[in-house]
């Protein structure tokens, strides 16, 4: 049955939000098909359009017969207000079916602070949001995405997580998903079970529900593990090697709204070599795969017949560091210039040789150019592994510079191990040098010598995460990262540096949560009882009432996000494998301590963390 | 690039209930990628940031359908129009249609430039009792009808809609009242259909449920010699 909703949704900012209907959408009878899977995403539709996830499992799943894949996204409070009114489900754009009735719905979990819109999806669906209150009449709630490394904040919720790529394993869950329903699965009372078990059986498959988390006595996590025998101890996260064009999404939907990401993306490469010590996806999207130049230039050329978008995006973790980079964006500025689509980059490396290449694809825009250096001094970069000199950050500056550029961000991270005043202090100075090359430059032109350019510092907070080598290291607390925000405001802002940065009690409850264990569950449902919902949207975020959410479960916040955890810890997520082993990671936490790097993997030097083995 | 390998082409085209959600500037975008996949020969402005030459005459309220609207579009290079419907419709999203496609001088005013009037129908529930078309005629035949300002960019203030109302009628469907109205729009003297229900709604004191009216354009008109004409 579809869901009526013309005469609400005229009331609502943005209706586009929610009613599908764009090109490439794909519409298929539910009656003609065995599995219908409505994949939802915990954030505005104009956040999740924007996802290559999201457009990777449309089209793994719609490419199959026997299955159906339609979306759904969050609400905003305006429209979920008038659902709620109206006592109108939760419904997807392509049939407006209600999310109740299908047989699957899968959440990314792509980002800490969309968990409470989770919550508020199931509510608003109508589906039990414990796993255990679920019957073989609810759908079954599955997962994946980057937050599916540490499920535990999020497992009592969910009947199944995809740990890893989606591009063999979902095709592996259907079929097992098919098998059950086909032997009268939805029919049976407690038929439930065997699916889960069965499901336990894929590499990569974790089922929260076979598996127990026990606890010291000081609160920390004894150990996660089977409940019952014949359950895998732990699991494995899935690789899909090598990248597949016939896996890539060649004709995603074209949304008539704009959305954050508004342009065709092919993926360059999954996973990165660089090594930095503070970043998750540089640890759990290993080892790199890159696709063929040849695969990349058909992919750029169908998506812009398929999508008739005027851009494309050439996406990775780091971009230029695409094997024959400058030949590649040769090849594309030919093939698409003629056809007046531009084409963009989203990563830059911090040297001359990336402003080069960005020269050439930007030639018809000079708006603005990212570098991210993180930290402001050498120390601190070795420290986490960026390995980038102030003289890489002064060359690139200066490429930019000569190459028209005059607004530059700069982005940099706050509350890093092992950080004190003077690696803040670093920060201003080496904007300043910045600044001050842009004068002589300008001088030397003969131009006004007053000329200043535009520079933006954002500064993040840091955020320890699992899997990475910074997953022992304590937050900083909220007021000593908002000191240090303010410690660069009062220095940056009087030389005409604009300061952005992150929220730092957003980012304290992103910090609980990343490394969190089953017991925040019970924050994210009581959090949600007291209304907040889209976190991670600024003008949502209300601090007050996470900690009275906190303080309800009698869960403290800094237990997970600003302790410094031993080494013999057990982690909430040490049962799950990202293929990147702990001795590596406590190597190179004690590297960055010691302040010492690590060669980039491409440089041929191999530290042996296990994601190539 | 006008000259003589170029062509100009007037498009009217339907947006369907599908598709009443989209804003204009969607509607622009849907069209620019539509043409794109459809592979036809648009032309493009110059300078660092082209983008292709189409011009719609009119936006049409978010929520509203319409069953002829105009979009110009200039080509780099000569094709059938008939050709160009065609290829065009392939290549766009359910509830867009072109209907129809006509060349039309290079030197032709824009369509933009041209509208002077659109002809709507407008459909409310009625809540209390009320007569539509007593309450027509009772706008007609005022001599000033005021309608507040809409806030938001809306810096008008109050104003007198009555000139721009050029014919009203009204008839009762079961509990819905029904109207068609020709209304000036263009030239920066224009009134909206949503303002002449509130204003008839206003002459029978509330009786129109005026959050669940639905709008529909049927035409829009050009000035003519003999008073007003088809602009597609």
């Amino acid at each position: 049955m579809a869901v009526h909703i013309d005469n609400t949704i005229r009331r609502v900012s943005k209706p586009a939000r929610y009613t599908g209907g764009e090109w490439n959408q794909v519409v298929k009878d539910h009656n003609e098909v065995d599995v219908s899977f409505a994949f939802a995403f915990p954030d505005l539709y104009e956040v999740g359009m924007s996802n290559l996830g999201l457009k990777i499992v449309y089209h793994l799943l719609n490419r199959r017969k026997d299955v159906v894949c339609e979306r759904v996204f969050a609400p905003w409070i305006d429209m979920e207000a008038l659902m709620r009114k109206h006592r109108i489900p939760l419904f997807s754009l392509e049939t407006r079916k209600a999310i109740g009735e299908f047989d699957v719905v899968g959440f990314t979990l792509q980002y800490e602070l969309t968990y409470t819109n989770i919550v508020n999806m199931l509510d608003l669906a109508g589906i039990p949001v414990m796993a255990r209150d679920r019957t073989e009449r609810d759908p079954l709630i599955v997962g994946g995405g980057p937050g599916a490394l540490n499920p535990e904040p999020v497992a009592d919720m969910f009947d199944c997580l995809l740990v890893g790529d989606a591009e063999d394993a979902l095709d592996e869950m259907v079929d097992v998903y098919l098998d059950w329903k086909r032997h009268g699965g939805r029919r049976q009372p407690g038929a439930r079970e065997s699916l889960l078990e069965a499901m336990a059986t894929i590499e990569g498959c974790y089922v929260p529900s076979l598996y127990r988390p026990e606890y010291n006595p000081d609160g920390t996590v004894r150990d996660v593990r089977p409940s019952r025998s014949g359950v895998p101890p732990g699991v494995r996260r899935r690789i899909a090697a090598p990248l597949d064009l016939a896996d890539y999404p060649l004709a995603p939907p074209v949304p008539f709204m704009e959305v954050v990401h508004d342009r065709a993306v092919v993926e360059l490469f999954r996973g990165c070599t660089r090594g930095c010590r503070f970043c998750q996806a540089g640890m759990i999207y290993r080892p790199v795969r890159e696709r063929p130049l040849e695969d990349v230039v058909r992919a750029s050329r169908e998506l812009v017949r398929n999508t008739g978008y005027d851009e494309v995006s050439l996406m990775s973790l780091s971009s230029t560091d695409y094997s024959g980079m400058s030949g590649a964006v040769r090849r594309l500025v030919g093939e698409l210039g003629p056809l007046k689509v531009n084409l963009s980059l989203p990563s830059l490396r911090v040297d001359a040789f990336s402003v080069g290449i960005a020269e050439q694809i930007h030639s018809v825009r000079k708006s603005g150019l990212t570098f991210a250096p993180e930290a402001g001094t050498q120390r601190l970069r070795d420290v986490i592994n960026k390995r980038v000199t102030d003289d890489d950050i002064l060359e690139a500056s200066r490429a930019a510079f000569e190459a028209g550029w005059d607004a530059i961000k700069f982005y940099f991270m706050v509350g890093l191990p092992t950080e004190t005043e003077a690696d803040l202090v670093g920060v201003v100075s080496l904007i300043g040098r910045v600044a001050a090359l842009y004068g002589r430059m300008r001088r030397s032109d003969g131009r006004a010598a007053r000329g200043r350019p535009k520079l933006t510092v954002s500064a993040s907070s840091f955020v320890p995460k699992a899997h990475t080598p910074f997953q022992w290291e304590g937050q900083a607390t909220t007021d000593e990262l908002e000191a240090k925000q303010a410690f660069l405001r009062d220095r940056l802002r009087p030389r005409g540096v604009r300061l952005d940065w992150h929220d730092a009690e957003m980012s304290a409850v992103e910090a609980a949560i990343a490394r969190g264990d089953r017991r925040l569950t019970a924050v994210l449902i009581a959090a949600w009882k007291r209304g907040t919902r889209f976190d991670s949207w600024t003008e949502m975020f209300e601090w007050a009432t996470w900690n009275e959410a906190f303080r309800d479960c009698g869960v403290d916040p800094s237990f997970y996000a600003n302790r410094r955890r031993p080494d013999t810890e057990v982690f909430p997520w040490e049962h799950i494998d990202a293929r990147v082993s702990k001795g590596f990671l406590l190597r190179e936490r004690d590297k960055a301590l010691a302040g010492i790097t690590t060669p980039d993997c491409r440089s041929g030097v191999c530290e042996a963390c296990g994601a190539c083995g | 690039m006008r000259g003589l390998r170029g062509m100009r082409v007037r498009l009217s085209f339907e947006k369907g209930p599908e598709v009443r959600f989209i804003s204009h500037l969607d509607t622009h975008r849907t069209f620019a990628r539509a043409l794109r996949r459809a592979g036809l020969p648009v032309a493009f402005t110059r300078g660092f940031n082209p983008h292709p030459k189409i011009a719609f005459a009119q936006p049409l309220a978010v929520g509203a359908t319409s069953s002829s609207d105009i979009l110009d579009v200039e080509l780099e290079s000569r094709i059938d129009p008939a050709e160009l419907l065609r290829r065009l419709n392939s290549s766009l999203p359910g509830g867009f249609e072109v209907t129809g496609a006509k060349e039309i001088p290079q030197d032709a005013p824009s369509a933009m430039s041209e509208v002077a009037a659109s002809e709507y129908e407008a459909r409310a529930p009625i809540t209390g009792g009320g007569d539509p078309q007593g309450a027509a005629l009772r706008l007609l035949g005022s001599p000033v009808v005021i309608v507040p300002a809409r806030g938001g960019d809306d810096r008008r203030g109050p104003r007198d809609i009555r000139p721009l109302v050029l014919r009203l009628s009204g008839k009762r469907e079961k509990d819905a009242a029904a109207f068609e109205m020709l209304l000036r729009s263009g030239g920066g003297r224009s009134v909206r259909p949503d303002e002449v229900l509130l204003a008839v709604d206003r002459m029978g004191d509330g009786w129109l449920d005026l959050d669940a009216a639905v709008y529909h354009r049927r035409r829009l008109y050009r000035a003519s010699d003999s008073g007003l004409e088809p602009l597609d």
